[in-house]
């Protein structure tokens, strides 16, 4: 199942498309035209609503293209921070090759998978779904051998109902993920873990009380960690136990562990900017010199990511440095609002390295992309090489392969 | 000649591309939305002088749009469906762009609904208001858009104002 926030994400993400025609010079046109059909008949309406936009409704070709930021700078909106230029851009198969491959779109089962993220520079880890939605195993993808093994099988709880595995992480040792479900009705929260290396899933606990409202999740050496929709960051020991909440967690939400900040995912906070970022395990606390004008800001440990007024995309590190507008990328795409690896912005056709200003594009082909599912930013954009929803081969692009700034 | 003042077609220029945002996920397409907009902007351009000094313009005209899209949707009775969704067919449901398509596909009604609760942020109450249809309606509208679309309502669901 697909959660609201997806819906919201996905509504704000094809707002992006809008064509960006000339308003004023099309209300020109169609006040003369309404003011002489005025004086001809009174059946005006339909036709001028049929008839009018043809010339001047011209739908833009795509983010970044020639005329995208028409009318950007007609924006009174204070003081336009410098925007760096980008040191080197071109498809992303010169700039970085090591990142883009493409890969079976199912394993030895005939299972679709669903891209998670990747853990490293060529192992990506994926979920392989007996039927949609339903996550059957676990699999880590080497890209450098184009093989697969399966981590865990992905069992159900009988008696349950609406079962649904969510948001899956990993660390060098473990994966986890929690399932959302309902029994007699009333809510049900599980965590699972199994060993990265390979074996039996194991139920790590499961809570009847209610429902706990998790919305991310994250490995932590022995323990799991989630923050729930409320805020506050909480954590339980792999081999069971009680959930305490960590200290200094309240109102927090978790942005990739160890860090987390002041702002939840969900729709109604979408302006909001985030006033800090807290390191979870050493107590530090980073302030964030917001900007006026700017909204929606979220940031990693280093950089941030929001928009100026009209939907401008913006970057700067936490403490205001390097700001720049970036250009055909208003919103970074669906939930994972957050830098990628504190580091890159994903656009419909563009990724953005804020580190080194380098601007490469990429290509989807096939009918749709998508985002690896992970609760953090996900490293991997993905594709249907081919058109429809059941392509046999992904494009993928796994940004953790890019080499780190020097 | 200036047809309108100074201060509309500031209004235009600070606030045109966040409308036509809002009109292309209203409607699901550019040309459509360019002339939602332009029609909604004409309307404005009219009662600027009340509508700037009473209310607020923005406010006002997206209210015109999501209006003018109903008249649309009543007068013409024609989808612009690019992709039907068959039930029960496999989707990639992570991916925003196959979920735009979805929506797209969505009937009118429901899409308006949709956008208005999940893009606008408007209580059902608001956009029964907006809409001139029945609460019901909107509660009923939109359960049966997100059961299309394989959105897991939240549990306040029930209580939604």
């Amino acid at each position: 199942m697909r959660t609201e926030d997806e819906l919201a994400g996905a509504l704000r993400r094809a707002a992006e498309l809008a064509p960006e025609p000339d308003l004023l010079a099309g209300l020109a046109v169609r006040r003369r035209r309404r003011t002489r059909k005025r004086a001809q008949a009174a059946l005006a309406v339909v036709a001028v609503i049929g008839v009018a936009g043809a010339g001047t409704a011209l739908a833009r070709g795509g983010l970044g293209g020639p005329s995208a930021n028409t009318g950007e700078t007609s924006v009174h909106s204070g003081p336009t921070p410098s925007s760096e230029a980008p040191v080197s851009s071109g498809p992303i198969e010169e700039v970085w090759p090591q990142a883009v491959f493409t890969m079976k779109a199912t394993n030895a089962d005939n299972w679709r998978y669903r891209p998670i993220t990747g853990t490293s520079a060529t192992t990506l880890l994926l979920n392989a779904e007996s039927s949609f939605e339903k996550a059957g195993a676990i699999e880590l993808y080497e890209s450098a051998t184009g093989e697969s093994r399966v981590i865990t099988k992905v069992p159900v709880t009988k008696g349950l109902k609406r079962y649904f595995p969510q948001a899956t992480a990993a660390d060098q040792s473990n994966v986890a993920w929690y399932v959302t479900a309902t029994k007699d009705g009333e809510p049900v929260t599980e965590f699972w873990t199994a060993p990265l290396a390979g074996g039996e899933a194991r139920q790590i606990a499961s809570f009847a009380e209610g429902d706990l409202g998790v919305e991310s999740i994250a490995l932590a050496g022995e323990h799991v960690v989630w923050s729930v929709k409320e805020g506050g960051v909480f954590r339980l020991p792999l081999s069971g136990g009680a959930p305490e909440q960590l200290p200094g967690s309240g109102g927090l939400h978790l942005i990739q562990w160890p860090w987390a900040g002041d702002v939840a995912a969900g729709r109604e906070d979408m302006d909001a900017n985030q006033s800090k970022v807290v390191n979870l395990e050493t107590g530090e606390v980073r302030p964030i010199l917001v900007p006026d004008e700017v909204r929606g800001l979220r940031c990693g440990p280093v950089w941030c990511h929001g928009w100026r007024a009209a939907g401008i995309g913006f970057a700067q590190r936490v403490d205001g440095t390097r700001p720049r507008v970036i250009p055909g990328l208003p919103m970074s795409r669906g939930l994972s609002r957050y830098p990628i690896l504190d580091r890159f912005l994903l656009g419909n056709d563009k990724i953005h390295d804020l580190e080194t200003g380098t601007i490469v594009t990429y290509t989807s082909t096939g009918s749709w992309n998508g985002v690896g599912t992970s609760f953090e930013p996900s490293t991997i954009v993905y594709w249907g090489t081919t058109k429809g929803d059941r392509p046999a081969e992904y494009g993928v692009v796994n940004l953790a392969a890019v080499p780190p700034a020097q | 000649m200036r047809p309108w003042g100074v201060e509309f077609e500031e209004f235009v220029q600070a606030r045109g591309a966040a409308l036509l945002r809002y009109g292309y996920v209203l409607t699901g397409n550019a040309d459509d939305a360019a002339d939602l907009v332009q029609e909604a902007l004409l309307k404005l351009g009219d009662t600027w002088q009340r509508v700037r000094n009473k209310d607020n313009p923005e406010g006002y005209v997206r209210t015109i749009m999501a209006r003018q899209h109903v008249s649309w949707w009543r007068r013409r009775r024609r989808e612009q469906v690019t992709g039907e969704v068959p039930e029960g067919s496999y989707t990639d449901g992570h991916s925003s762009e196959e979920l735009w398509h979805e929506l797209r596909a969505l009937p009118r009604k429901q899409r308006a609904v949709i956008v208005l609760r999940y893009y606008e942020d408007l209580s059902d109450k608001e956009i029964a208001e907006i809409l001139g249809i029945s609460r019901g309606t909107v509660r009923s509208q939109a359960s049966r858009a997100l059961d299309k679309l394989r959105v897991r309502p939240s549990v306040l669901e029930m209580g939604r104002a």
